[in-house]
């Protein structure tokens, strides 16, 4: 009776968690997707910022804007973030591979150098800030607080 | 058993590709020709071991369904739904399949990502399966 009991607060509380992160990966390509500030060009780099979720290494959400429809031209290579899964996924494999993990990603190699550059701080400050004012956010809708 | 000779991949392969007519790719997609609809398969995350209970090992199969976006640029939604009936009467009523030693079954929040953005041209659908191992013996 006990152990059912443990078992199923600990699927209660796994379920929590989940709505929590999926919950948080939805708004913030909600937030990315209604305001601009992703600086747009070709919209690659929008395109290419999204949010995955990982449990236990496993990628359980995968969220992406996707408005480009012209591929941005690198030194002649065609970049439309191509590899994103085979990336997405060896990154639950290594990085992400222990808990609960929601990831705020770009896979446009510029997006360092707009980062550090014409757009200084845009995805380390920024987007990173209001990332974690969502999750915080949402956690409060669900009587829980990030520790 | 070694956990490298594990390939949860090859063997749901070899099931889909006796129920479905979509090209079914894992590992060998080629970089170009791709045809209008295909399938991709990859194996996502680790794999767990698990003895006490629900088999040997236990892991995750990601399958990729990508469809050629129309002329007009928009999303052929009529043959992403085809493809995905093909799926609901494959695990319809959460109906488990088996294949060497493998038991998959179809995860209750199956749905990774759904849209564009993934492959040029293309929309793409991400589904979760879950895979148990219990050996092939």
């Amino acid at each position: 009776m006990g152990r059912t009991f443990e078992k199923q607060f600990d699927l209660d509380v796994a379920v929590l968690a989940e709505n929590i992160l999926y919950d948080t990966a939805d708004a913030m390509i909600r937030y990315m997707e209604s305001s601009d500030v992703i600086p747009v060009d070709t919209h690659n780099l929008k395109d290419s910022t999204g949010v995955g979720v990982y449990i236990e290494g496993t990628l359980k959400m995968f969220r992406l804007n996707s408005k480009a429809t012209v591929p941005r031209n690198i030194k002649g290579v065609n970049l439309w973030g191509r590899d994103l899964i085979v990336h997405a996924l060896y990154q639950g494999q290594t990085e992400y591979s222990q808990g609960y993990n929601i990831v705020l990603f770009s896979s446009m190699p510029y997006a360092s150098d707009q980062d550090e550059g014409r757009n200084k701080g845009f995805f380390s400050d920024i987007l990173v800030d209001q990332f974690i004012g969502l999750l915080d956010e949402i956690m409060k809708r669900y009587a829980a607080e990030r520790n | 058993m070694l956990l490298n000779e594990i390939n949860p991949t090859d063997a749901l392969k070899g099931i889909l590709e006796e129920r479905v007519t979509e090209k079914v790719y894992a590992g060998d997609k080629p970089t170009d020709k791709l045809p209008n609809e295909y399938l991709e398969l990859f194996q996502n995350g680790g794999l767990k071991t698990n003895f006490s209970k629900m088999g040997i090992v236990e892991g995750y199969v990601m399958i990729s369904i990508s469809v050629k976006l129309l002329s007009t640029g928009g999303r052929n939604t009529k043959k992403e739904n085809l493809i995905l009936k093909k799926f609901d009467d494959l695990f319809e009523n959460n109906k488990i399949i088996e294949k060497d030693g493998y038991v998959f079954q179809l995860e209750p929040r199956n749905m990774v990502y759904d849209g564009g953005g993934i492959y040029e041209g293309y929309t793409t659908k991400l589904i979760n399966l879950k895979y148990n191992y219990y050996g092939n013996s």
